[in-house]
């Protein structure tokens, strides 16, 4: 019985404080797109590969 | 409901950690519906029943964001299984390694190989060619880490130049990206599921803008690195510490590494940029002034020029390389050749590696017990009293085939100098052997060419794109055009050259592009079975069945076995044409429906024929009914008429 309560007073603060839930999916999701945008390659770069 | 303290940071913690578990989740679901890609070395296959791992030509699409432009690796074939005589070499690097302009056969690791073979027939040595364009010592060093796999037995370095442009450069990227630990921190996320999709994404919201011109000057100027500014040293740090990585993996695997120091273009080549205090100034304008002055042999207009270069100008990569040109034409080459390579390590486009990266990797192989393989020294050796240039180079970096020459020579000599390789052959002997029968071909060394051509018609060699165009004069410039434009493979243009040329009775040169196919594909037996047929047309039976012979066991092919043995049997060598013919019979009966009716046929009239001249009647008897049952053959009473 104590069990259950447990599990549901984690439900109930979750559906309270959905934002440690958000924070670190917002978080990585932020993290990944800033490398993406800062890890675009150089605008030249495909035309001149053969160059080196 | 009231949550006690303790409770609320309890759940807080688990929720958070829940958010992240989301993350893992959706990584394990985009593996599990394969929705990215796993970018492994090698890939297994099998070839004649035989088993192989296939280098995956695809493998540094991850080091760039548009998979469509990423450079490829070579085609590569490994025994699965390496044999107990067989040695393997790792050839690691950017373009020059790979062997740009040229497809194949003139690349130095290509070249090494055959030296290497050529000189120790007791083993195989396999050159394995890992090297691609545009790449630097952060893709080497995580190329390296996937090749356990292959068992090499040594590895090859021949990289620096693009530690400035090429993938994961410091400034080939924004900055924040020119820490080393934060690159290799990026490598490793973008092996992630997550951020392939994420990217690919990013990709459709976020179209590239335009680059068909890439002469935006703004770019250029920001992609400038003055000699000594902080990015050049810490690019160059970043490189030792890659070194430093590559020399712990290397050790882990237990292998020896040579590594080349880099040579370059210096008296051919003007600087791409000069790092002119006066923005305005255009050095392609002021270089054309000079060499007007030059030219006239107007010394004193020359020195004034100089003069006021010196003036305005001092730190120019531009006046090194006129002073350079100067005492050329004075006839001082030795003092050329220092104002050529002040030249070079000046230029602020930097395409080509200064002379302190040669330092970097002459200390770090002294410290590190790394064999340091010396391709500048013997550039400058063999360009002397002048310092390296069109001789040896097409345009900046990338050697000619008697350049690929020398260097595929002095990786060789490092490996027998260190006791890694020992040749059977004289030196020399191997050496003239070599240069006369390597298969250079007419084909290869044009598309090489026109690949160059179209290079330089590009920017930083010229400041406006030019349209290049090209007529074909002949059939071999007709095929290299038409493969430089993809419209037909290496392959076929080879195949289609070999039978041009034997129309035209040109057999040294159908036997040269047979031998270039058989560099490429040295575990396919049609190129040799192909070259047997053109020296048996030249009555050359004698090279013709050496030429089987060298390759027959290994290839154990039933069409090969059968040309042997129908040779055996022209020159009355019935048991030598038996063994070959019963080795080809072996073959055909474990799968009969994937061989031809007329070679089945063929082969067991010969063997029959073969087995009662030589009075072996039982097993003639055998292969006859064998060939009734099995194929519905009759093997008529002319046969045997024939054979008495």
């Amino acid at each position: 019985m104590g069990k259950w309560t447990i599990i549901k007073e984690f439900f109930q603060y979750a559906r309270e404080n959905k934002r440690y839930l958000i924070l670190p999916i917002v978080m990585i999701l932020l993290l990944l797109g800033v490398i993406i945008i800062f890890s675009q390659g150089s605008a030249l770069a495909p035309f001149i590969y053969a160059l080196f | 409901m009231s949550v006690k303290k303790w409770k609320k940071m309890l759940f807080s913690i688990l929720l958070i950690l829940a958010g992240i578990s989301l993350f893992f989740l959706t990584e394990w679901i985009l593996h599990l519906f394969h929705l990215g890609e796993e970018y492994t070395l090698v890939e297994e296959l099998e070839i004649h029943h035989k088993p192989y791992y296939r280098i995956n030509r695809n493998f540094p699409q991850k080091y760039f964001r548009s998979h469509e432009t990423a450079p490829e690796f070579r085609d590569e074939l490994i025994p699965r299984y390496k044999g107990p005589s067989e040695k393997r070499i790792l050839v690691l690097g950017g373009s020059t390694a790979f062997g740009f302009p040229y497809s194949y056969n003139i690349t130095f690791p290509d070249m090494l190989e055959g030296l290497l073979n050529r000189g120790d027939p007791e083993h195989v040595w396999n050159v394995i060619n890992l090297a691609t364009s545009a790449i630097n010592s952060y893709s080497v060093s995580d190329i390296l880490e996937h090749t356990s796999v292959l068992e090499p037995d040594a590895l090859i370095l021949y990289m620096g130049h693009n530690e400035f442009y090429g993938a994961f450069g410091s400034a080939s990227s924004e900055r924040g990206f020119t820490s080393y630990s934060l690159t290799h921190l990026l490598m490793k996320v973008q092996k992630t599921y997550l951020f392939q999709v994420l990217q690919k994404w990013l990709n459709v919201v976020l179209p590239d803008k335009n680059t068909e011109d890439p002469l935006m000057a703004t770019v250029v100027r920001e992609r400038q690195i003055p000699y000594g500014s902080s990015l050049y040293l810490k690019t160059r740090l970043n490189f030792i510490k890659n070194l430093h990585r590559i020399h712990k993996i290397a050790e882990k695997m237990g292998i020896p590494v040579y590594i080349g120091t880099l040579t370059s273009n210096e008296r051919s080549q003007i600087p791409f940029a000069s790092d002119f205090k006066d923005e305005a100034l255009n050095q392609q304008t002021l270089f054309n002034e000079f060499t007007f002055l030059l030219e006239r042999e107007d010394t004193t207009g020359v020195e004034m020029w100089l003069k006021d270069m010196e003036l305005w100008e001092p730190q120019s990569a531009l006046l090194a390389y006129c002073r350079g040109k100067y005492h050329d034409w004075q006839g001082k080459p030795d003092s050329a050749s220092f104002y050529y390579a002040l030249a070079r390590d000046l230029d602020v486009l930097r395409f080509r590696a200064g002379s302190d990266w040669n330092v970097a990797i002459r200390q770090f192989a002294r410290e590190n017990d790394w064999v340091c393989v010396p391709i500048d020294e013997t550039f400058h050796n063999v360009s002397a009293p002048y310092a390296p240039g069109n001789n040896l180079f097409h345009e900046h970096v990338h050697p000619k085939e008697n350049g690929y020459f020398l260097m595929a020579e002095t990786f060789f000599k490092s490996l027998s100098n260190s006791g890694f390789y020992q040749h059977k052959i004289p030196y020399d002997e191997l050496l003239s052997d070599f240069k006369t029968t390597y298969p250079i071909t007419p084909f290869e060394l044009k598309a090489g060419e026109l690949t160059i051509q179209k290079l330089m018609s590009r920017w930083p060699f010229v400041s406006d794109n030019q349209p290049f165009t090209f007529n074909p004069s002949n059939t071999t410039e007709h095929y290299a055009w038409e493969y430089l434009n993809g419209n037909i493979s290496w392959g076929k243009a080879n195949q289609s050259l070999v039978d041009y040329h034997i129309n035209r009775d040109e057999k040294d040169l159908a036997i040269r592009y047979v031998n270039s196919i058989r560099e490429v594909l040295p575990h396919e037996a049609a190129p040799v079975i192909q070259l047997a047929h053109i020296l048996l047309d030249q009555n050359q039976m004698d090279q013709a069945l050496q030429v089987l012979r060298k390759v027959d066991e290994t290839m154990d092919d039933p069409h090969l076995w059968l040309l042997e043995g129908s040779i055996h049997m022209k020159r009355d060598e019935y048991d030598f044409a038996i063994y070959a013919l019963n080795k080809a019979r072996r073959i055909i009966l474990k799968n009969p429906s994937s061989f031809h009716s007329e070679m089945i046929s063929q082969l067991y009239h010969y063997l029959f024929e073969a087995l009662t001249i030589t009075g072996r009647m039982d097993e003639a008897d055998i292969v006859k009914k064998e060939s009734e049952h099995t194929f519905h053959l009759n093997i008529n009473a002319d046969t045997l008429r024939n054979a008495s």
